[in-house]
């Protein structure tokens, strides 16, 4: 297991976009933060990690959907499995790798939040100011960094299974960016059509993508008809479905 | 010699295509074993299935004495392979391959310098050409010192020098004990290195033997030159010789009854002055084509 993974680690490092993320991610969220340099809600953006975590979500998806399908592609496949390894301990590596890199682009948008805050603001809107729940700045950008990589799960999951179903890592990572971005309105959308399949409904796993908003607002249940640690379970389970299921996918894909 | 390799019954099916049917062979460590077929005959399913990299497959193969499982590749820590196509890395340069897969520098090295990389190893190898690709394919299949190598269709996209410089690694990796199946469609490129021959076709194994006695079985055809040409082929075939008259030659075909050596006082005797005799060594690539095509007929009858 130790040697796939410094096998996997390896390669990640040796990617391009491994150099670019942090650089893109930075620029971005500095775009954010200029944007919003006269906002009266200026506070929340700084909460928000200035949409890095956004940003960081897309660069997981492609990252995650090429890190399983470019072995396919490549024929690379063939050695990782050979080599000792097996099927399933090649799965277990790729998943710790794309957990892994999760972790790391959470703590890089972390890290980044707090060099753009003084950078943008100034001293404005200081770290151990209070913001929401009688919470400080500061604890509030934590909690989003952490909720926020806990809903992430759900997405990673979704994203190992579809790029062990799919040839290409193209339809992981499409699929994998229009949930990101449409899933929580296909949710809603659901919901008022449900009726009373509401009580079923409230279950479909895009509706737990409202994880990090029902965390910073709680009112959201009344949109999501769950609480909020119905929605930590609901992402577990359905990240634990969704890896299961791809590594079912991935034992049986030809090579 | 010990056994390295055994290949019982295995059969794999592709939806209702039978691609390998009851394949059984055995291989012995240190040997040059070429597998021979043409294209869709079977070669690489029975490479990838000897690597247990199919779900499923039906039959025994046992390598170093243990059973293959699919899903389970633990016996294979030391086997190096290429199949169907370099396993290459683009954003990777190929010195960073090895450094993938191997920590030992002496060892990388070695490899480099037999297959003449030095100059391109620290290009990423996207801007490869394809021969350089089938190099860096070849060298990551021997990295590591394997016992067992197998190399489907290596010479592919290789120059004249590299085939050459491929042959000296496999003949020199050999030597020291390293077993290699090596597929490909350079019949006179692979004859030049083995020492057994598995020939596959529609997967079914048509033969599978020593390239000598290959050579051996096929050594019965003689020219003959003399002062009377026509007079000497009729005294042959009245006595039961295999004898034709082409281009101005006589062309006998022995029979395993009958040799060189009581044939030439036989036409003498019969006062048949000869003045030239020759051997037709015919190569192993028409042989086995010859073999391919027998094959082919006795599935049409």
């Amino acid at each position: 297991m130790a040697d796939i993974l410094r096998q996997e680690f390896y390669k990640v490092w040796h990617k391009r976009s491994t150099v670019y993320t942090p650089l893109v991610i930075f620029v971005l969220m500095g775009i954010v933060g200029a944007m919003t340099i006269h906002s009266s809600d200026a506070r929340f953006y700084i909460s928000a990690g200035f949409a890095g975590f956004q940003w960081a979500m897309i660069m997981l998806i492609v990252i995650a959907a090429n890190t399983i399908s470019s072995e396919f592609e490549y024929g690379t496949i063939k050695h990782l499995i050979v080599q000792g390894n097996g099927r399933t301990l090649v799965f277990l590596a790729k998943f710790l790798v794309i957990g892994a890199y999760d972790i790391y682009l959470h703590g890089l948008v972390f890290g980044l939040t707090l060099i753009l805050k003084p950078l943008i603001y100034g001293r404005r809107f200081a770290f151990n100011q209070n913001y929401l729940y009688g919470q400080s700045l500061m604890t509030n950008l934590v909690t989003e960094t952490l909720v926020d990589l806990l809903g992430s799960l759900i997405i990673i999951g979704m994203i190992v299974m579809l790029a062990c179903v799919s040839k290409t890592s193209a339809v992981a990572i499409a699929t994998g960016i229009v949930v990101c971005f449409v899933g929580q309105g296909v949710s809603e959308l659901l919901l008022k059509a449900a009726g009373s399949l509401s009580v079923i409904l409230k279950w479909n796993p895009f509706n737990m993508l409202f994880l990090s908003n029902e965390w910073s607002n709680p009112s959201y249940d009344h949109n999501t008809l769950l609480s909020l640690p119905s929605l930590i379970w609901g992402n577990v389970i359905y990240a634990l479905v969704f890896l299961v299921l791809g590594y079912e996918m991935f034992k049986h894909k030809p090579i | 010699m010990t056994q390295i390799l055994k290949v019982h019954n295995l059969s794999k099916k592709f939806g209702n295509k039978q691609v390998l049917d009851h394949v059984s062979f055995t291989i012995l460590r240190g040997k040059v074993v070429g597998l021979v077929g043409p294209n869709g005959a079977g070669k690489s399913t029975i490479m990838k299935a000897i690597l247990g990299l199919y779900p499923s497959f039906s039959g025994q193969v046992v390598f170093d004495g243990r059973s293959v499982k699919a899903h389970d590749q633990s016996v294979f820590r030391k086997v190096g392979f290429l199949i169907e196509k370099p396993a290459i890395y683009p954003f990777l340069t190929g010195l960073q391959h090895f450094q993938l897969y191997s920590s030992n520098k002496a060892d990388i090295q070695e490899v480099i310098d037999e297959l003449h990389m030095n100059h391109y190893i620290n290009r990423k190898a996207t801007h490869y050409s394809l021969g350089m690709k089938q190099k860096l394919g070849i060298a990551l299949a021997i990295i590591n010192q394997p016992e067992l190598v197998i190399l489907d269709e290596p010479m592919n996209g290789l120059d004249p020098q590299s085939n050459r410089d491929l042959r000296h690694l496999i003949m020199k990796r050999a030597k020291k004990g390293t077993t290699f199946i090596v597929s490909s469609h350079i019949l006179s490129e692979l004859a030049k290195i083995v020492d057994d021959v598995i020939l596959i076709n529609d997967g079914k194994v048509v033969l599978a033997t020593a390239i000598s006695e290959l050579r051996q079985a096929d050594n019965h055809d003689y020219i003959l030159q003399t002062r009377n040409n026509i007079e000497a082929k009729e005294i042959l075939v009245n006595n039961g010789y295999q004898a034709e008259i082409r281009n101005g030659q006589i062309s006998v075909t022995l029979s395993a009854s009958q040799g060189i050596v009581e044939l030439l006082p036989f036409l003498i005797n019969h006062g048949i002055a000869i003045t030239n005799i020759y051997h037709c060594q015919t190569d192993i690539e028409s042989i086995l084509v010859k073999m391919l095509d027998e094959s082919k007929s006795e599935v049409r009858a």
